[in-house]
C-alpha cells in the first residue's frame, strides 16, 4: 500500500508540471505579454522593463524555466491594478475562501448525508419526496438570489446575523492563520468567535445548499442500492432492527461514493464562491480572481488558476488515498 | 458503523447544533462599539448586533481603493478616500466647482500668466509630524513631473498628471516646443512657491483642486519606495488631511482616525471606515440594516425605496457629466447643420429623463453641466419638435443624401450617465424612425471596438458621454471640440475641430486668466455649440449618495466626496 501511495503521489507531479505550464501559456503563448501585463498602462518604457524583468526575449522553454523557478520561490509577480506582490495578496485572501468553503462543506455533509439516509430508508415515502424536492431546489436555487433573500430575511428582518463582511466595523483579532474562527480561538476570545460564527453563518449556508442538494442525491442512490443487496437482507432476517441495518450494515458501504463527491465537490467550492463573496462582502480569492479577469490583471489570473487547480489536484488525491483507509477490500497492486 | 464513527457523526452534530445556537437560539451576541482596531487579545466585548460604532462612520462603497497614493490613481474609488487624508494647494467649495485656498492661503499670476506665486499655509505639519514647506511642494511637482525623479517609479502612471498638465519633463512636439504646460516649480521661501509654465493656462487653480494632485510625505514616499500607497506600504501613506490611515485590509476596510494635529476644523466624527461591498443591492440592504451608516452608487431601482425609507436620507450629488449623440462632421450628410438639427428636434429628452431614469437626471441642453461656471442659462434648447425636424430634415435632403440605414452606435455597456443604454438608444431609434429617418443599431465590443470606431471617427451617428476632472468648462468643451478628440470630426484618421472659430474661442478662453472673462467666452462658446447643432446633449445624471437619517453634515458636491464634516 506505501507504494502505492508513493506512485499516486508521485503521478501529481506531472499534473502540477502541466498546470504550471498552461497558467505560463497564459500569459505568453497568447498575445502580447507586454500588452496583457500592461494592459491600460501600456508605453514602450514599461514594455522595456517587463520584457527584462519576465524575460521575454528569451527562448520560450528559458522563459518557461524562469516563469517555474520563480514561482517555486514563491514569486508570481505584481498585480497590474495594485502593483503589490500577488503571493502577498492571495495569502490575504486564501484563508477567506478556505474558512467559507470549509464551513459550507460541512454544513453540506450534515445536511445531506442525513437527509439522503432519510430518503433511502424511506423510500417513496412522503419524506423521500419531500427530501428530493428540496434537494432539487438546492441545486436549482440561484445563488445570488438566495444569498440575498437570506440577508433579507435573517439579517434585515429578523436581525440574527449580520448581512456582509467577515468582521463587524470597530473588531479585529490579531491575524494568525486569518481564519478568523481559528484565529479567535487561539487568541481564547469566545465572544469575537461567535462574533465570527454570526458572520460566517448566512455565506456559509448560502453555498452549502448546492452541495447539500448533490450528497443527499448521491447518499439516497447510493443507499438505495446498499439496501438492496443479500447481506442486508440477511441481517434483516436475522432480526436485526431497521435502526441497526441502516446506521452499521449499510451506511459505511454507501459512504464510498461521497467521499469522491465531497472531495469534488470542496474543490468547487474552493474556486466558486464568486457569486457568494460577491454578495456577503466575503474578501476571498474567487472574487479577487474574477475582478482580475474583467480587469485583465493577468498575474493576478495566473494565480488564480493555479490556487484552483492545485487545490483540485490535491484534493483528488485526498479522496484517492482516504479510499485506502475507508475500504480495506481495497488493495492496490 | 463502528463506535468510533458514531462518536464523531455525534461531535458534528453537536457543532452543527452550536452553530445553531450560536445564530439562533439567542439575541445576537452584542458587537463592539468603540473598540479599538489594533489587535488586542482582550475578550471581546460590546453592545448590540448590526450597528456601526459611535466614533466611527462607516461608509459603503462598491470597490476598495487600488492605491492611496492619490498622484497615481485615476478612479472615483481611490479618490474618495485620499479626499480624506491628502490637500493639494487649492480645493473645491462644498458643493461647487469653485476653488478656493487650501495649503496655499493667497496666489497671485504674472501678466503674462507664464508664473504664479503660491503663500503656503505655515504651521501645517504631514501625518508623519514633518513639515509640509516650499521644499515639500517642490519635491512633489517634480516627483510628477520629471521621470528621472528616484520617486517616479518606473512602472506608475502619473496619468493624470500627463493628462492636465499635458507632458512630462523633456517631452516635446514635433515642433521641438515643450509639451508640457508645467515649466518647474521652485522654492521662493519657506512659505512661498513659484510655479513656472510654458505657456498661460487659466484652468491650473482647477487642476491644482484636483484631488490627484495632493501633497504626499516626501519623507514617506522615499521611506516606503514604490510600495507606497499600498496595503505594503511603510507607511501606507502620508498626507496634510483631517484624516489619517489607521488599517488597511485591502478590499474589505480601510479604517481612518482623525489627525490630531490638523490645521484646519477636525472631523465631526473620530474615524471614518470606508467599507467595500460590491453588491449595490447588498449595500443597500446592510445600510437599511444600519451596518453600514452610507453609501454610493444606489441602484436606480432602489431610489425610490430608499426615499420613502424614514430611516435613510436621499442626496443627490449636482451633476458633473453629460451624456449625448454625437456626429462626425467630416462626414456627409452630419456635415450639414440641417440634419443635425433636425436629430436634434426629434429627440424628447423630457420623455427620456421621466422613463429611463429615477429622478436622478435632467434634461441637457449643453454639453457641459450646469454645477460649472460657464454653463448659458440664456440659452434656449431645441425644443421637441417633430413637425420642426421633418422640416429641417426636408432641408437637410435638399442637399444631403442619408443612407439608406444610418448606422447607429448604441454603447453595449451601461455608464453612469447612460444606465440603460440598449433600451435607451432603441427609443432614439424609434423618434428618429418617425422622423423619417432609419437606421440600424450596432453595439460592438465596448474597449476594443465601440470606442476606437468612435474615436477614429469610422462611429458617425453614436451615444456617448463624459465625466468631468476638475470643474472647468474647458475639461468639457476643449475636450470635444478643440481638436484633439477626433470623434466630432474625423477625416481619414485626422482629427480637427468641427469648427475653427469655436475651437479658437476655446483654446483663447483655456488662456485667460481674468475668470469673469472666461466665464463670458464660456458661455459663448456654449451657444455657438447650440446654434451649430455640433452635438445633442441629452441628459445630465446627478448620482444619489444616501445615508441612514441620523447622519448629517453632508454637503453633495458634483467634484469629491467629503466626509470630514459628517456626523451621526
Amino acid at each position: 500500500m506505501l507504494s502505492y501511495i508513493v506512485r499516486r503521489v508521485l503521478a501529481v507531479v506531472p499534473v502540477l508540471i502541466g498546470i504550471s505550464f498552461l497558467t505560463f501559456a497564459l500569459l505568453h503563448v497568447i498575445g502580447n505579454p507586454c500588452v496583457a501585463l500592461l494592459g491600460d498602462h501600456f508605453t514602450p518604457d514599461a514594455c522595456v522593463e517587463i520584457r527584462l524583468r519576465y524575460r521575454l526575449d528569451d527562448p520560450l522553454p528559458v522563459r518557461y524555466a524562469h516563469f517555474v523557478g520563480r514561482m517555486l520561490h514563491g514569486d508570481l509577480g505584481n498585480s497590474i491594478t495594485t502593483k503589490r506582490p500577488v503571493v502577498a495578496e492571495l495569502a490575504e485572501k486564501l484563508p477567506a475562501t478556505f474558512e467559507l468553503a470549509l464551513a459550507a462543506i460541512v454544513l453540506a455533509v450534515l445536511a445531506g448525508i442525513p437527509l439522503g439516509i432519510v430518503a433511502a430508508a424511506r423510500h417513496n415515502s412522503a419524506v423521500d419526496v419531500g427530501a428530493m424536492v428540496w434537494a432539487m431546489l438546492g441545486v436549482s436555487m440561484p445563488v445570488f438570489w438566495l444569498g440575498l433573500m437570506l440577508i433579507y430575511v435573517f439579517a434585515f428582518q429578523l436581525g440574527w446575523f449580520p448581512s456582509l463582511g467577515r468582521l463587524p466595523s470597530g473588531l479585529t483579532i490579531p491575524r494568525w492563520s486569518g481564519m478568523y474562527t481559528l484565529d479567535a480561538l487561539r487568541a481564547g476570545d469566545m465572544q469575537a468567535f461567535k462574533i465570527v460564527l454570526q458572520h460566517l453563518a448566512l455565506p456559509a449556508f448560502a453555498l452549502s445548499t448546492i452541495p447539500a442538494a448533490f450528497i443527499a442525491r448521491i447518499t439516497r442512490s447510493s443507499m438505495l442500492e446498499v439496501l438492496g443487496q443479500d447481506y442486508i437482507r440477511t441481517a434483516r432476517a436475522k432480526g436485526v432492527t431497521e435502526r441497526a441495518v441502516v446506521a452499521r450494515h449499510a451506511l459505511k458501504n454507501a459512504l464510498l461514493p461521497l467521499v469522491t463527491v465531497i472531495g469534488l465537490q470542496t474543490g468547487a467550492l474552493l474556486s466558486g464562491a464568486v457569486l457568494t463573496e460577491t454578495i456577503f462582502a466575503w474578501n476571498g480569492v474567487g472574487r479577487w480572481t474574477v475582478d482580475a479577469i474583467t480587469g485583465s490583471d493577468y498575474p493576478v489570473v495566473q494565480a488564480g488558476v493555479l490556487v484552483f487547480a492545485v487545490t483540485f489536484v490535491f484534493i483528488n488525491l485526498i479522496v484517492d488515498l482516504s479510499y485506502v483507509w475507508l475500504d480495506p477490500r481495497i488493495r492496490y497492486e | 458503523m463502528s463506535r468510533t464513527t458514531l462518536r464523531a457523526v455525534r461531535a458534528l452534530a453537536a457543532g452543527v447544533l452550536f452553530v445553531g445556537v450560536a445564530a439562533c437560539g439567542e439575541p445576537p451576541a452584542p458587537l463592539p462599539e468603540s473598540t479599538p482596531m489594533t489587535a488586542s487579545s482582550a475578550p471581546t466585548e460590546g453592545p448590540e448586533v448590526g450597528k456601526t460604532p459611535a466614533d466611527t462612520l462607516v461608509f459603503g462603497h462598491a470597490d476598495d481603493a487600488t492605491k492611496l497614493d492619490p498622484a497615481d490613481v485615476t478612479d472615483g474609488e481611490s479618490l474618495l478616500a485620499t479626499w480624506q487624508i491628502f490637500e493639494g494647494l487649492t480645493r473645491y467649495k462644498a458643493g461647487g466647482t469653485e476653488v478656493e485656498p487650501a495649503l496655499a492661503t493667497e496666489w497671485s499670476a504674472s501678466d503674462d500668466g507664464l508664473t504664479w506665486t503660491f503663500k503656503l499655509r505655515t504651521g501645517v505639519k504631514f501625518h508623519d509630524g514633518t513639515d509640509f514647506n516650499a521644499d515639500a511642494v517642490v519635491w512633489n511637482f517634480n516627483r510628477w513631473f520629471d521621470p528621472t525623479h528616484p520617486q517616479h517609479f518606473a512602472d506608475w502612471e502619473f496619468e493624470y498628471w500627463k493628462s492636465m498638465f499635458q507632458g512630462l519633463k523633456d517631452e516635446t512636439n514635433e515642433d521641438g516646443t515643450p509639451k508640457s504646460v508645467f515649466a518647474g516649480a521652485e522654492a521662493v521661501d519657506a512659505s512661498t512657491v513659484k510655479l513656472t509654465l510654458n505657456r498661460p493656462s487659466a484652468p491650473l487653480l482647477q487642476n491644482l483642486a484636483m484631488g490627484n494632485f495632493a501633497f504626499s510625505s516626501p519623507a514617506a514616499v522615499e521611506a516606503a519606495g514604490s510600495a507606497y500607497g499600498t496595503p505594503n506600504g511603510s507607511p501606507i501613506a502620508i498626507g496634510t488631511g483631517p484624516y489619517k490611515v489607521a488599517e488597511w485590509m485591502k478590499d474589505d476596510r480601510l479604517l481612518l482616525e482623525t489627525n490630531a494635529d490638523y490645521w484646519g476644523t477636525p472631523p465631526a466624527t473620530p474615524n471614518l471606515e470606508l467599507r467595500s461591498i460590491p453588491d449595490n443591492t447588498s449595500r443597500f440592504l446592510a445600510l437599511q440594516n444600519g451596518e453600514i451608516d452610507g453609501m454610493t452608487q444606489l441602484n436606480p431601482d432602489n431610489i425610490t425605496t430608499a426615499q420613502e425609507d424614514t430611516n435613510l436620507t436621499v442626496t443627490f450629488e449636482p451633476p458633473n457629466n453629460v451624456g449625448y449623440i454625437g456626429f462626425n462632421q467630416a462626414k456627409a450628410p452630419w456635415d450639414n447643420i440641417d440634419c443635425r438639427k433636425a436629430v436634434a428636434q426629434a429627440i424628447d429628452k423630457s420623455a427620456i429623463v421621466d422613463t429611463m431614469y429615477a429622478g436622478d437626471a435632467e434634461p441637457a441642453t449643453q454639453m457641459m453641466p450646469p454645477s460649472l461656471w460657464g454653463y448659458n442659462k440664456a440659452l434656449t434648447d431645441h425644443s421637441f419638435d417633430m413637425t420642426g425636424a421633418k422640416t429641417s430634415l426636408e432641408a437637410c435632403l435638399a442637399k444631403s443624401t442619408l443612407p439608406e440605414k444610418v448606422q447607429f452606435y448604441v454603447m453595449p455597456v451601461a455608464r453612469f450617465y447612460f444606465p440603460q443604454p440598449k433600451e435607451l438608444g432603441e427609443y432614439i431609434q424609434a423618434q428618429l424612425q418617425e422622423l423619417g429617418v432609419t437606421t440600424e443599431i450596432q453595439s460592438p465590443d465596448w474597449g476594443t471596438q465601440y470606442l476606437p470606431d468612435v474615436r477614429d471617427g469610422k462611429a458617425e451617428l453614436f451615444m456617448l458621454g463624459w465625466g468631468g476632472d476638475n470643474g472647468d468648462p474647458d475639461n468639457f468643451l476643449c475636450q470635444f471640440f478643440c481638436g484633439a478628440e477626433s470623434s466630432f470630426f474625423s477625416k481619414d484618421g485626422q482629427a480637427a475641430p468641427p469648427d475653427e472659430a469655436l475651437a479658437t474661442l476655446l483654446k483663447e478662453a483655456s488662456a485667460t486668466t481674468d475668470p469673469a472673462k472666461r466665464t463670458q467666452m464660456y458661455e459663448q462658446a456654449n451657444q455657438i455649440v447650440h446654434d451649430l447643432v455640433l452635438a445633442v446633449p441629452l441628459v445630465h445624471r446627478s448620482p444619489p449618495i444616501v445615508f441612514r437619517a441620523t447622519v448629517t453634515g453632508y454637503t453633495a458636491s458634483p467634484l469629491q466626496h467629503v466626509l470630514v464634516g459628517v456626523t451621526k
